[in-house]
């Protein structure tokens, strides 16, 4: 009888071992051009959150899409290589990703900004947006990021929303999400445990637009944001070879048409 | 669209997920298994050393969440080695499941009566001989119940790992609410997903406790 535990827990473990190894291939392999070094020899491996719709999230299927995701897909083949993309779940834990060369780069719109510059180093910027605050539509008492004072805040933890919403709130008041989206939905709900949710103005309006969310927008951007791609630090020759792909792809109109598709207009600017 | 629709068309998605949730808790609990076994024997050890050893992982490891173990190996260990996200979480399951695995089996080993020990010894088997053939076989199928317990749990704290971005079901689960905002849909239809996954290990565990049983019943008079 001890035999025949044994036997079923080896078969077990090699009905495991049989299903790992059929996760890796979903690509059909390196194309052998490829203009830079990258982790894995011939793949362009990027990251985001996957949580950041319409900038990189999943649909139904379980495919991971969004503008920023399509941008790294048609980046990889500018510059001759596979695209990976990669959906770590955690925006904070992206900048780590890079530096344990997990990632080639972050293509998760990570926001430039000086502090963030001490740990990567940033590509040109592939997109401009800018943080916006969101009431529920009962709420009349915010009208600027001044009355968020005394709020529940929503914002994804280790973003430049919390950044910016801890100059006026107490950290009571800091409600954080892995997910601007989710935040969204929960602000909708309206209860007390959300007043406000600080996030890019694209994501809030297709929240709004496609999941009928009982929100709106208070004003106009509070204040404006570049995104870029981030690559480990003192990696210029990928850098480089970014910053050149996505020049390449404004300059034949491949940005605008993943642009357009998206937001039906171009975010470059 | 309604939950039933939210359910077939995430069918296709939820398959890869299905497997990897499968993938890292049987690698987890393959890993809690031997560590499982081996601390037990340190346990039951007559060395004082041995068990103190024991104590000390048992402790350590009880004695710490598992998201932070999850942490440790995926984030923390990553300057030394990458692991990558199959592994720091099949492994921190592996370890925290070893600990509680540990307990199970030195239980079902001292749950066995010195008197077989001291009547197998009498005959002249040694002490080795005799914990092999009179008293595992017996701590094995005792120990099969709580065994199970204990893999439904690792079952179902395979979940953590989404955190690390392993794409398992409850990762899968959160990336439909944040796409869809179906929260209540979203959450209900993973857990399905879950209680299907138990169902099935339960039933294989109860197979093999009555295999067990069965083949024992001419050896134990109890």
């Amino acid at each position: 009888m001890k035999k025949k535990f044994m036997m079923i827990v080896i078969g077990m473990l090699f009905v495991g071992l049989l299903t790992a190894c059929g996760d890796e291939d979903d690509n059909n392999g390196p194309t052998g051009d490829a203009t830079v070094d990258t982790i894995e020899d011939g793949y362009f491996t990027f990251g985001s959150s996957g949580l950041y719709k319409p900038f990189n999230y999943e649909d139904l299927d379980g495919n991971l899409t969004g503008f920023e995701v399509e941008l790294g897909e048609a980046l990889a083949e500018e510059m001759g290589l596979k695209p990976k993309p990669v959906a770590t779940q955690d925006f904070g834990a992206l900048i780590e990703e890079v530096k344990s060369d997990r990632l080639d780069a972050i293509m998760g719109s990570m926001t430039i900004t000086e502090d963030r510059a001490k740990s990567i180093d940033f590509s040109d910027p592939y997109y401009r947006s800018g943080g916006v605050i969101y009431v529920h539509n009962d709420t009349s008492d915010i009208e600027s990021p001044e009355d968020l004072e005394g709020h529940n805040v929503g914002v994804v933890a280790s973003s430049t929303y919390e950044e910016m919403v801890m100059e006026y709130i107490s950290e009571d008041n800091l409600k954080t999400y892995q997910s601007d989206n989710v935040a969204l939905q929960d602000l909708s709900a309206g209860t007390d445990r959300l007043d406000a949710v600080v996030t890019d103005r694209f994501v809030g309006m297709m929240q709004i637009e496609e999941n009928d969310l009982d929100i709106r927008p208070v004003g106009e951007r509070v204040f404006d944001e570049e995104i870029g791609a981030g690559v480990k630090k003192g990696n210029t020759e990928l850098l480089d070879e970014i910053n050149r792909a996505l020049q390449a792809l404004i300059d034949n109109g491949t940005y605008e048409e993943i642009s357009k598709k998206w937001f039906d207009e171009s975010i470059l600017e | 669209m309604g939950f039933w629709e939210l359910f077939i068309e995430t069918i296709p998605g939820y398959k890869d997920a299905i497997i990897n949730t499968i993938n890292i808790t049987l690698l987890g609990l393959l890993i809690g298994l031997g560590i499982g076994l081996f601390f037990a024997f340190l346990k039951v050890s007559k060395l004082k050393v041995l068990n103190i050893i024991a104590d000390m992982y048992i402790y350590l490891v009880r004695g710490t969440p598992l998201i932070v173990q999850i942490f440790i190996l995926y984030f923390g260990l990553v300057q030394f080695v990458d692991l990558g996200r199959l592994l720091s979480g099949g492994i921190a399951l592996g370890i925290h499941n070893g600990a509680y695995i540990a307990e199970i089996f030195r239980g079902s080993i001292q749950s066995i009566d010195r008197g077989q020990t001291e009547a197998a010894r009498s005959l002249g088997m040694t002490s080795t001989m005799s914990m092999r053939r009179i008293v595992l076989p017996q701590a094995l199928r005792r120990a099969i119940p709580p065994l199970g317990n204990q893999f439904i749990i690792a079952l179902k704290d395979s979940s953590l790992v989404a955190f690390i971005g392993f794409q398992d079901l409850f990762n899968r689960a959160q990336r439909i609410q944040s796409s869809t905002g179906m929260a209540m849909e979203s959450y209900i239809i993973v857990g399905i997903y879950y209680l299907i996954l138990v169902l099935i290990l339960t039933f294989i565990v109860n197979r093999i406790e009555r295999a067990l049983s069965k083949s024992e019943r001419g050896v134990d008079h109890e």
